[in-house]
């Protein structure tokens, strides 16, 4: 298995069980998805777990990899876009369930990349209340289209869906966003 | 609120990388054969890898607060119908304990990766007691790399060099403390019938270290790369690419060492 190999060759490594192909995979494109997943959930510790699962995932289901143009990637924004969505359904559960008790105690960590990494993520989840106006299939074009900067294309093969109905989806969640910073702007 | 965009884009921590690695590396070979795999030292990377992926989809079951549509592609047939219990519904949370692994000697850490290799050759021990192997079988060989308790075992390489990046990756200890002691080492079989094969690293601390060369039994000429150097523990993305300069036949060869790609290649223990 070459490490250093295309990624065809890489995905026709996983399709022969080659667990070095899924590390070399994660080397490659980790990063993206773990900040697509920091994207959806707003919470760098959740999207750290969620990159885990999303490539626990992609050994999981190995021989369903498929490249677009010559890359994994679309195919692996669609599979972080799923296990994303989980996660944050699951958090939502538990923030309801335990909204009364006492947050754990953060993690020993310096004291600046803790302030940095909780600025980043308010700032997040204040993007991902505005945008959670918005019907998941239009959070999802968006997240892949305007933030994680996908083609159409691309985001059409991640969400297994037709190009049009991305361009419609993102079309409409645009339109919506405009409507919605128009009302909140008025009601300033 | 009408500013829309995200934070800027961040990677993941070295910290985070090697734990996630390690986890995909242990719950890939777990997944692949049902035969007792990494033995002792990767047992607990196992464990940890079992609790984050069993563990992990066992509170992400089913269930459906919203208008969301039906998951697509590979998560689809995942996902379970069954509401979590409320003893499940909890947030994933990272493993805290550190993982332990690669601490057995080259002959319990090989069978992992190339089993039924044979010794070709041992390097001379260096000035920090780290030792490097060779093993053979058939067509392929592997490095195995024993320095400051930790057994390294490469992947398998082929006997015949190919001319890519690929036969100069360099697998990567990371020590920690307060400079970050980084320890990179290279390694693999001169082609045959070269009479001058020389490789070079540079670093991106400016240093460049020339491999040392050694003949086996058979007389096969095998060369080795040993590094180690304060890596900062600032984000190696952002540092200068390893460099190497192979010279054969006259002729110089470049080749960039991209951070990950070919600087993990290692095969029984994250990076």
């Amino acid at each position: 298995m070459a490490i250093g190999g295309s990624e065809q060759e890489l995905v026709d490594a996983l399709h022969r069980d080659d667990p070095a192909a899924l590390a070399a995979l994660f080397d490659r494109h980790g990063d993206r998805i773990y900040n697509h997943c920091f994207r959806q959930l707003g919470n760098w510790a959740e999207a750290e777990d969620a990159t885990s699962s999303v490539f626990l995932e992609v050994w999981r289901h190995r021989r369903r990899v498929r490249l677009h143009d010559g890359s994994a990637l679309p195919w692996l924004y669609g599979v972080a876009t799923n296990v994303c969505r989980n996660a944050g359904r699951t958090r939502r559960r538990y923030l309801r369930a335990v909204s009364s008790l006492p947050g754990p105690a953060p993690e020993p960590d310096h004291a600046e990349r803790v302030a940095e990494r909780l600025g980043t993520e308010a700032r997040m989840q204040a993007v991902l209340e505005v945008v959670a106006a918005l019907p998941a299939h239009e959070r999802e074009v968006l997240g892949l289209v305007a933030w994680a900067g996908l083609s159409y294309e691309q985001a059409a093969v991640a969400l297994d869906v037709p190009v049009g109905t991305v361009r419609s989806r993102l079309s409409r969640a645009r339109a919506r966003l405009t409507h919605l910073t128009e009302e909140a702007t008025h009601d300033d | 609120m009408t500013d829309l965009t995200p934070p800027p884009e961040q990677p993941l921590s070295d910290q985070a990388r090697t734990r996630i690695r390690t986890e995909l590396l242990a719950q890939a070979d777990e997944g692949r054969s049902s035969a007792p795999r990494w033995a002792a030292p990767l047992g607990a990377a196992a464990a940890v890898a079992l609790v984050a992926g069993l563990g992990y989809w066992a509170v992400t079951l089913g269930g459906d607060d919203g208008p969301e549509t039906t998951p697509a592609l590979a998560t689809a047939s995942t996902t379970p119908s069954a509401p979590p219990s409320p003893a499940a519904s909890t947030v994933p949370t990272s493993p805290s304990a550190p993982i332990e692994v690669a601490t057995g000697t080259c002959p319990e850490e090989l069978p992992n990766v190339l089993p039924g290799a044979e010794p070709a050759l041992d390097f001379p021990v260096g000035g920090d007691g780290g030792t490097t192997s060779f093993f053979v079988k058939g067509d392929r060989f592997v490095l195995c790399d024993i320095r400051e308790g930790t057994t390294t075992v490469q992947q398998p390489m082929p006997m015949t060099p190919r001319e890519d990046a690929t036969t100069y990756a360099v697998s990567t200890l990371n020590l920690g403390g307060p400079g970050h002691r980084t320890i990179r080492v290279g390694g693999g079989l001169v082609p045959e019938g070269f009479m001058a094969y020389d490789v070079e690293y540079t670093f991106p601390d400016g240093h460049t270290e020339r491999a040392t060369k050694a003949k086996d039994d058979q007389g096969r000429t095998w060369w080795r790369m040993v590094y180690a150097y304060d890596g900062g523990g600032g984000n190696e993305m952002d540092e200068t690419p390893i460099e190497v300069t192979v010279s054969y036949s006259g002729a110089q060869h470049h080749y960039t060492l991209g951070w990950g790609i070919y600087t993990c290649a290692q095969a029984n223990h994250g990076c």
